[in-house]
């Protein structure tokens, strides 16, 4: 025990006051928590954002204005199986896209086909497109079994595989006609997942409604030329919407960063609320403590010694409120935006951010201790002689 | 050893409403000597004892310590004062109840760095004749009388010249504040100066010099 010393006595003090020092971590330990959630809230809608930007590419959609009704794809409305299909592009869109003047931008012009179909009585989304193009300008795919070599043959996103519960060499019959399934796209994240993927040509023969598109997938080799081409292809087709996926994320992303500014306002609040906790905490324990403060100046402890003897309470606590606190912030980023599905983040965790929220407990401590342990250098020694 | 030169203590505001708490109070305590302070309650005696322990600096006067002029001294160099020169006893004892009696003991060598804090409190606490099984109880778990010896170990663990104690039967039963007055008494036998404050008229019996106090006043012949 040749070591006894503060440490001991501080160890001691709050093992003791085991209440009061729960009280502590956990006010310490809420704004902790708090903190570490929201920024990592705020990490991973802009790691989403660009993780998105990054599959999706610079890439662009040409699509009918005003689509309402019910089966979607990069925002296009098809009809449900069996009533009218409406909302078409005209194939001749296809030159005026590939004409434009920046055309050098241009890595693939992309026409599809989403038209409903019913197979063994449930309604599925399908897509006629080039899917060898596709797949070439969109490198995250990745198949299980092979991409469609024949117009027989169809690509199934991963939900509509489970819908369907079929895998590569399954046969599915389309308006009548026999196909069979080649691969099926690992999940994507985006709305490939849910379509079932063939020639146009077949679909239209399938589904016996003709050649006209509904939309239209432009790449784009240089996300700086992004804005460019969008304009030029606006003024090429006048009837038609020409979306970015960048702005249409920038768009979702916006709403997540809305969530996030409230949410950084919730943390400064929790933050000053727990901080006024642990002040007024330790307040009142300076002030229960007057007398052993008197008894530990009588047997000479200086006042700084006194000061240490807090500083190193506070700190002990706030070393457990950063792990606890670290700890439900993870949980809490990890967890939170489940209760918002629509919001489908990748979760992000960064060493700044925990060592953030380690530092933020230790500084909260260390600010709330400043006040009660100035009050406790001004107390009287004496006081450990008054009569109680 | 401990020289009071012509304190005076005086509390609150200028004025009729000013408190004189001890007036022109002189005095010479050597080491060895078992000096009792009496006299009634609000007559200046823990004043006294505050001011002697340097925690009160009077209005006016002087007092020494080893020829040290402990008012001079800055109060960081007081409490290092207070740390080698004096033992305290308080009345309530307060001992702190989350550590154990041994960690009691050790708390006036807690600040300092030095080998076997442990060994140097067990050895108190064996002078004062506790049973050592009993050094890692805490103090809630100890009689009044271990509780005394404690409090008593504390005071003489760095072996101060001077021990000052405040009422220190004062929350002990007449058993237990027998035994602590026989043990102030022998530490004054092993030549600390002992100044106790009491209302225990057990104490003219065994002190070496009675002080009174009466109005702030030494009122017994012994003073000087």
């Amino acid at each position: 025990m040749a070591g006894f010393g503060l440490n001991t006595i501080a160890v001691a003090h709050l093992g003791r006051h085991k209440g009061k020092s729960i009280l502590i971590i956990l006010g310490l330990a809420t704004a902790v928590a708090a903190f570490v959630a929201v920024m990592s809230l705020v990490l991973s809608l802009q790691t989403t954002l660009d993780s998105r930007l990054a599959r999706y590419g610079a890439s662009l959609t040409v699509v009918p204005q005003n689509p309402e009704l019910s089966l979607q794809y990069g925002g296009i409305t098809v009809a449900t199986a069996g009533s009218a299909q409406t909302l078409l592009l005209d194939p001749a869109v296809v030159s005026s896209v590939e004409g434009i003047q920046s055309k050098e931008f241009l890595a693939a012009v992309l026409p599809v086909a989403l038209r409903a179909v019913n197979i063994s009585g449930a309604d599925y989304l399908a897509m006629g497109t080039d899917i060898a193009s596709s797949a070439r300008v969109k490198p995250w795919w990745r198949v299980e079994g092979a991409l469609p070599s024949r117009p027989d043959e169809v690509l199934l996103g991963l939900n509509a595989r489970n819908k369907l519960r079929a895998e590569p060499g399954t046969s599915l019959t389309v308006g009548g006609m026999p196909f069979v399934v080649s691969g099926v796209l690992q999940e994507t994240g985006g709305e490939e997942d849910n379509t079932i993927m063939m020639d146009r040509a077949a679909l239209a023969q399938a589904t016996g409604t003709g050649d006209q598109l509904n939309m239209i997938e432009v790449a784009v080799t240089d996300s700086g030329a992004v804005d460019q081409v969008v304009r030029e292809i606006q003024a090429a087709v006048p009837g038609a919407d020409v979306r970015s996926v960048k702005q249409s994320l920038e768009f979702n992303a916006q709403a997540g960063s809305s969530l996030a500014d409230i949410g950084l306002g919730a943390t400064v609040l929790i933050v000053l609320i727990a901080t006024l906790i642990v002040v007024l905490t330790m307040l009142a324990a300076v002030r229960e403590r007057q007398r052993e403060i008197g008894v530990f100046r009588a047997l000479g402890f200086r006042a700084r010694d006194v000061v240490s003897l807090m500083f190193r309470e506070s700190l002990l606590l706030s070393a457990v409120a950063a792990v606890v606190g670290v700890a439900l912030g993870v949980l809490g980023a990890a967890y939170g935006p489940k209760i918002v599905p629509s919001l489908d983040l990748d979760l992000a965790v960064s060493i700044p951010i925990l060592v953030g929220g380690a530092a933020l407990a230790i500084v909260l401590a260390v600010v709330a201790t400043v006040y009660p342990a100035f009050l406790a250098t001004r107390l009287d020694p004496a006081i450990a002689l008054r009569k109680l | 050893m401990l020289s009071v030169n012509q304190v005076r203590k005086e509390y609150g505001p200028a004025g009729p409403g000013r408190v004189v708490a001890l007036a022109e109070v002189t005095l010479d305590i050597r080491g060895g000597e078992f000096v009792a302070v009496m006299g009634p309650s609000g007559s200046g005696k823990s004043t006294l004892l505050s001011i002697l322990g340097a925690m009160n600096p009077p209005t006016s006067g002087t007092v020494t310590i080893d020829g040290i002029d402990v008012y001079e001294l800055s109060q960081e160099r007081q409490a290092d004062l207070r740390r080698e020169y004096i033992g305290f006893v308080f009345q309530q004892l307060e001992l702190l109840p989350y550590l154990t009696a041994v960690e009691n003991v050790m708390l006036p060598l807690a600040i300092l760095k030095m080998p076997d804090k442990r060994g140097k409190a067990l050895r108190a606490l064996e002078q004062l004749g506790l049973d050592t099984k009993k050094a890692d109880r805490l103090p809630s778990e100890l009689s009044g009388g271990e509780q005394g010896r404690v409090a008593i170990a504390r005071a003489i663990v760095n072996d101060p010249p001077i021990i000052l104690a405040d009422e220190p039967t004062g929350s002990l039963d007449t058993e237990n504040g027998q035994l602590v007055l026989e043990l102030l008494r022998q530490l004054a036998a092993a030549g600390h100066a002992v100044v106790m404050v009491t209302h225990n008229p057990e104490s003219r019996l065994l002190a070496d010099r009675v002080i009174e106090i009466r109005d702030g006043r030494c009122g017994g012949v012994s003073c000087l």
